[in-house]
């Protein structure tokens, strides 16, 4: 009798070892399980503070375009003033200036001087459009050099007097 | 010639420095209409027709007064 008692709590512990030996081996294989997930989150969250920082980036980059946007804008807001003046100009003795009626008594030399505009007004959309400046663009610091139809764009060394 | 020349920048620019090396536009702030209105001018004053394309190739005083003076010859 009591020999079957000593085999009946041999098993009983036996299946009660064996079940904490699976218990263990469940525990560990989930801790592996969570390890590696533990690990994949870490590289989510490494992939997006980089994505985060490469936004940043890209805001910054984005806010300086606008502002050289907004300066070249301005820039060519004062350069369509000016050319607006100049269809306006008064000379010294208050004549204010008829471009028409110099087409008609000059048409030649108006033609000429539209046709120089109009390559110098092309030019100053490729530079709007970010085509770099020449040497000579440059370069120029005086009226008979620039580019008459934008030079705050175009003539960065040149100041109006 | 001269006179009628300087006289004509003048009217034009007002009382400033017409000397022979003056620069039209880089001293006296000309654009190539003034040129033209110059022009213009001057053929009224003086009854000729000064060249359409070399009034836009003047650059100086001098070279203004040069460009009159051989139309008038001419005429």
């Amino acid at each position: 009798m009591l020999g079957q008692i000593k085999l009946v709590f041999f098993f009983i512990m036996l299946m009660g070892a064996g079940g904490g030996l699976w218990y263990v081996q469940h525990l560990k294989s989930e801790n592996e399980i969570l390890k590696l997930n533990n690990e994949k989150l870490e590289g989510a969250v490494e992939s997006q503070q980089a994505v985060i920082e490469q936004q940043l980036k890209d805001i910054d980059s984005i806010q300086t375009i606008n502002k050289d946007l907004q300066a070249k804008n301005e820039k060519l807001n004062a350069d369509l003033n000016v050319a607006n003046e100049k269809f306006n100009k008064v000379n010294a003795s208050g004549e204010r200036r008829d471009v028409g009626a110099l087409a008609v008594a000059k048409p030649k030399s108006i033609q000429i001087i539209e046709s120089k505009r109009e390559k110098q007004r092309a030019r100053c959309f490729e530079i709007a459009q970010g085509s770099p400046l020449t040497e000579e663009e440059k370069n120029a610091t005086k009226k008979s050099e620039i580019n008459a139809e934008c030079p705050n764009i175009a003539n960065p060394n040149y100041t109006p007097y | 010639m001269k006179d009628t020349v300087l006289e004509v920048l003048k009217e034009h620019f007002g009382d400033k420095d017409f000397s022979d090396n003056v620069h039209l536009i880089d001293d006296l702030g000309a654009d190539e209409f003034d040129l033209v209105e110059l022009s213009v001018a001057l053929d009224s004053k003086l009854d000729i027709s000064l060249d359409e394309v070399k009034i836009l190739e003047v650059a100086t005083v001098a070279d203004l007064i040069k460009l009159v003076e051989a139309h008038v010859g001419s005429n």
